[in-house]
């Protein structure tokens, strides 16, 4: 699962709060539980993902009770906490990548200026 | 429990409040001003930031509707906690999407910059083959002209080294002309002079020329006076040399070994003088002629016996060509 299904799949959070059947009881969980395992693939942050975890275990414990719509309130809230350290894993590594870019720009452009020398100074200064 | 609960939402919304610069207090108008702020920053492109702002922006109407019912629900409060979490998940959506396009920007540059250092290292290397295209021309270039120049001296030296084989041809040939002239014209020279062979008179020739030789009897005893038999003996002589103007003449007086030897050095000086100045009253220049005495140095003949001694005391006219002296110094030597 990628993170572009995955925040496509969040518009079923525009439900929030609606649900007050089983059925959406085993659809919030489902989806909280599948964000997880993204989050698992992901270098998320291990406190964000305690507290997205520890939700789910409520939203878990909640709907064994019966207590339905606590259940959805509380899974769609740890979706919501495994996505966001999702995606600020992902803001992160992009971040790595764009400085180490940068870098590599960097010398690039020293590699260009080098030449540009060699060819002022040894090509048309020495003419 | 309930006011716990909302204490619990205002802290959320205290959250939120990092992007709200509004003074609103109730949660819902602060999610909307938190989310409207957010949405400033996001790109034109973040449409998985844009997704999920829609998706904030139905929580904050299901928000405002539960504030509007009880501000202090869980439900208000549970409501108010997602918008504050989607605020940031939009917030850092937006962030990835602001590096990946500066990341597409970044890639872009690279690309032109290896673009640029490719064309540069072409310049480099095309103009470092341009100028060694331009230094081998001049060096062949100055080859050529070497060789040219080179081909030039050598046809001068040689032409020069032509002209003087021939002028050296010309010359010796001349020369050889010249001396067979000069042999001839002493060849006739001997023949004349011949005529004087006498007694008192001989005529030889040996390396250095004609040789006269002229007993002292001619000259009065003891004297360099010349007597009239040697001076009719001369006039003809210098009748012949007035015919041969190549002909030089050295007049070497000698004498025997009585007497000292000044006494013999100085007679023999005076009688070779007395000859010279005798040929140059007859009208031989006197360029032509040198005189010296030689003394007792230089006899012919054995001083012990008196026919020895008289064969020594003599004047020697050696007669010479021009075009021959130079042949007979060489044999001399």
């Amino acid at each position: 699962m990628n993170i572009r299904t995955l925040a496509m799949g969040g518009a079923a959070l525009l439900m929030f709060g609606c649900a007050s059947n089983q059925q959406a009881v085993d659809r919030s969980l489902g989806q909280a539980e599948m964000t997880q395992a993204v989050a698992a693939e992901s270098n998320v942050d291990a406190t964000a993902a305690a507290k997205a975890k520890a939700d789910l275990d409520s939203a878990q414990a909640l709907a064994a009770n019966g207590d339905e719509e606590e259940a959805v309130v509380m899974a769609d809230m740890s979706t919501l906490e495994y996505k966001l350290a999702i995606y600020t894993a992902e803001r992160n590594d992009m971040k790595k990548k764009d400085e180490a870019l940068e870098k590599e720009l960097r010398e690039d452009n020293e590699r260009k200026a080098k030449y540009q020398g060699i060819l002022d100074n040894e090509v048309k200064g020495g003419k | 429990m309930k006011n716990i609960k909302y204490f619990a939402a205002i802290v959320v919304s205290a959250g939120l409040a990092f992007a709200a610069e509004g003074t609103s207090t109730s949660l819902s108008s602060v999610c909307e001003e938190a989310l409207n702020s957010v949405k400033a920053t996001l790109p034109a492109n973040a449409t998985s930031a844009k997704i999920s702002l829609a998706e904030a922006m139905g929580v904050s109407k299901a928000l405002k509707s539960a504030e509007e019912d009880d501000a202090t629900s869980e439900k208000t409060i549970q409501l108010s906690t997602a918008c504050s979490l989607y605020v940031n998940i939009v917030k850092v959506q937006g962030e990835t999407q602001t590096l990946r396009n500066h990341m597409d920007e970044n890639w872009a540059k690279r690309a032109a910059t290896a673009r640029d250092i490719e064309s540069i290292q072409h310049q480099i290397h095309t103009g470092k083959v341009s100028d060694l295209k331009d230094h081998e021309a001049k060096l062949q270039a100055e080859m050529q002209q070497n060789q040219e120049k080179f081909a030039a001296e050598a046809a001068a030296n040689e032409a020069a080294l032509k002209a003087a084989g021939e002028r050296e041809a010309d010359l010796q040939k001349a020369l050889a002309e010249e001396r067979a002239k000069a042999e001839q014209r002493q060849k006739d020279a001997m023949n004349k002079l011949n005529e004087l062979q006498s007694k008192l008179i001989q005529v030889s020739k040996d390396a250095r020329g004609i040789i006269l030789s002229m007993s002292d009897i001619l000259f009065d005893v003891n004297q360099a006076t010349l007597k009239a038999d040697l001076k009719t003996s001369l006039a003809k002589v210098a009748g012949i040399l007035s015919v041969y103007q190549q002909f030089n003449v050295s007049i070497e007086g000698n004498t025997d070994n009585t007497g000292s030897e000044e006494f013999n050095m100085k007679l023999s000086q005076q009688r070779a003088d007395n000859v010279m100045n005798f040929l140059v009253e007859q009208g031989i220049d006197a360029g032509r002629l040198t005189a010296k005495g030689l003394g007792m140095t230089m006899p012919i003949a054995d001083n012990s016996t008196k026919e020895g001694r008289q064969k020594n005391r003599r004047v020697d006219l050696v007669i010479q060509d021009k075009a021959l002296q130079g042949k007979a110094e060489g044999a001399k030597e």
